[in-house]
């Protein structure tokens, strides 16, 4: 059981053009979504992703899965023991190489590669139907989660309203405090609220050669309905909220305007960022040391965006997953002929096959 | 827009099971739940279907069902809330009927459906598109003898639909409630053996009519439809 409703929480509104900062209850986010606008939402559903494994020589260790692509998944490796460990103070995993074998939660599952910074981080084969690998992970897996939190959660705690496929390896946070009631009142007021997929992965991996090249490219899916809700609202100069920074990352992937389908995104986005689509984000509070934060500063100016860290901290505002929002108001993206293409992250993204 | 994955409940016998024929001779990419594995399982490979051994009044299976499904098909168009079930019969006067009895027949006929309803719905909401069906009952309307448990489920139900149905007026999602009259299936022997088989309708002639029904554009979100009586619109 979650002991506060989902949306009493708070949120700190940042608006760039009338430079203010306020703090109010997550209900006057209704003040700030106008008709035209559009709310873009990642509707990954949160993969129950942390399984019991174990290496041909008995040795016992935690896997956890993420980037699903039919009978192959990437894995990070974690030694004995669970969440209520920091990460980062978890015993190393055994040492494994690929072509090794691997039993994930009662499943055959191959090693087909490793990454380079790590053998942690690779590429498993499961030898078993698809159907079937899906069938263990929603039997025997549960949702990646952190020490501040050392009772085992249900999987719906980690779901957001509207989640939908199960692509993303921890749960998309920034949604967390969202109701239909908000949702369909925006729809009242004349905004559009749509959707696209996401895989967000891992946040942490336990260890430092890894965490330094996180996040990992990410796959996404934009419908089409989608796509043409956002071309419409930047082109009639309205504001596109993404509602996470996956889906900033996945919006702000495009070359020119939004296009449906599938596509991998590795981009970086911080200050250097010339922003194509998006002009409003929804997210957690994030304090400057996060890499979420310096995102941020794609939509802020920096003094703004100080302000706003000091003010959160005067109000007691909660940064953890399941605490507190932010929302960033950003000038919309003028609709130029031809746009300056975007900046990418300077980090090499590990190869894993 | 045609309906391109669907999720049925209920799926391995009577209309279910004919249902799912019905869909997956137009090209449905269809996911299959129903607590019995091996009538199921034998469904789903004869219809090239996915399958998926779960209580849908089991509050655990909801995020099993939801995720294990849209993993394989991707998000849901087309939900068909077709399980549900009797209580004890021989049926009996509703004083004589077990509150607990009472209470298991709304969890598996209303409280169970609802939930995966709450796991489905929102995403068809995000994709403006999407359609619910609770295969309801005349029990649902009719004040019928020793049919209290199953028809105030049934009515509970199609109340939650329209209600449900007002809510996301203009969404896109469109909700039905849907009666197939009596044919002649296991839960009907169960509730009336006395009955004649030869007054009853066969399970696949009804999943037909129900097929071409939800092709219909003009049956509007909120209705309540009888299969036997609704006539294609010109």
């Amino acid at each position: 059981m979650t002991s506060v409703p989902r949306d009493q929480v708070r949120l700190l509104t940042v608006d760039s053009m009338r430079e203010t900062i306020e703090v109010g209850p997550f209900g006057s986010i209704e003040r700030f979504v106008r008709a035209g606008d559009v709310v873009v939402v990642n509707d990954a559903a949160t993969i129950p992703a942390s399984l019991r494994a174990v290496t041909a020589q008995g040795d016992a260790l935690e896997v956890r899965l993420f980037d699903p692509r039919a009978d192959e998944w990437s894995a990070v490796l974690l030694g004995t023991g669970d969440w209520r460990t920091r990460t980062e103070l978890r015993p190393a995993p055994p040492q494994v190489h690929e072509g090794q074998a691997l039993t994930v939660g009662g499943l055959s599952a191959r090693i087909i590669a490793t990454a380079p910074q790590s053998p942690r981080l690779l590429r498993l084969r499961f030898e078993a139907p698809v159907d079937a690998v899906w069938r263990m992970v929603y039997q025997r897996g549960s949702p990646v989660q952190y020490a501040h939190r050392p009772d085992p959660e249900p999987l719906w705690a980690f779901q957001n309203i509207y989640a939908s496929r199960p692509w993303a390896a921890e749960h998309v946070s920034a949604g967390r405090a969202l109701t239909w009631q908000l949702l369909l009142g925006f729809r009242k007021a004349g905004a559009r609220v749509v959707a696209l997929t996401e895989g967000a992965g891992l946040s942490a991996s336990g260890e430092s050669k890894l965490d330094a090249v996180m996040p990992l490219p990410e796959r996404y899916e934009i419908p089409p309905v989608t796509a043409a809700a956002v071309n419409a609202a930047v082109a009639s100069n309205h504001r596109v909220i993404a509602v996470g920074t996956s889906v900033m990352r996945a919006l702000e992937s495009s070359e020119h305007e939004v296009i449906a389908g599938n596509g991998t995104t590795s981009l970086l986005i911080d200050g250097g960022h010339r922003r194509r689509v998006v002009s409003g984000l929804l997210t957690g509070i994030h304090s400057p040391q996060e890499s979420h934060y310096r995102l941020l500063e794609a939509l802020l100016p920096s003094a703004l965006l100080s302000q706003a860290s000091l003010i959160a901290r005067e109000a007691g505002l909660q940064d953890h997953e399941a605490g507190d929002a932010m929302l960033v108001l950003a000038p919309t993206v003028p609709v130029v002929g031809h746009r300056v293409p975007a900046y990418q992250g300077a980090v090499e993204a590990p190869s894993i096959g | 827009m045609k309906t391109q994955t669907a999720l049925i409940t209920g799926a391995s016998r009577g209309l279910g099971a004919a249902l799912a024929r019905e869909l997956a001779a137009r090209d449905v990419k269809l996911v299959l739940v129903a607590r019995h594995p091996e009538p199921l399982k034998a469904l789903a490979d004869e219809l090239g279907a996915h399958f998926i051994v779960a209580d849908i009044a089991d509050k655990d299976a909801t995020w099993r069902i939801a995720g294990e499904a849209q993993a394989l098909v991707g998000p849901i168009d087309l939900l068909v809330h077709n399980a549900s079930t009797l209580g004890p019969v021989p049926l009996r006067p509703l004083l004589d009927t077990d509150c607990e009895d009472l209470e298991a027949v709304l969890q598996t006929n209303v409280v169970g459906p609802f939930r995966l309803s709450k796991a489905l719905v929102g995403p068809m909401v995000m994709r403006e598109r999407g359609t619910v069906v609770h295969i309801s009952s005349d029990a649902a309307v009719e004040a019928s003898p020793t049919w209290g448990p199953y028809g105030a489920s049934k009515a509970a139900h199609d109340h939650l639909t329209r209600v449900m149905a007002a809510e996301l007026a203009g969404t896109g999602v469109r909700l039905l409630c849907i009666d197939p009259g009596e044919m002649r299936t296991q839960m009907h022997h169960d509730a009336m053996p006395e009955a004649d088989p030869a007054t009853l309708t066969e399970p696949q002639v009804v999943a037909k009519r129900i097929a071409r029904l939800l092709e219909d554009p003009s049956v509007a979100s909120g209705s309540r439809v009888s299969a036997s009586k609704w006539e294609p619109s010109a």
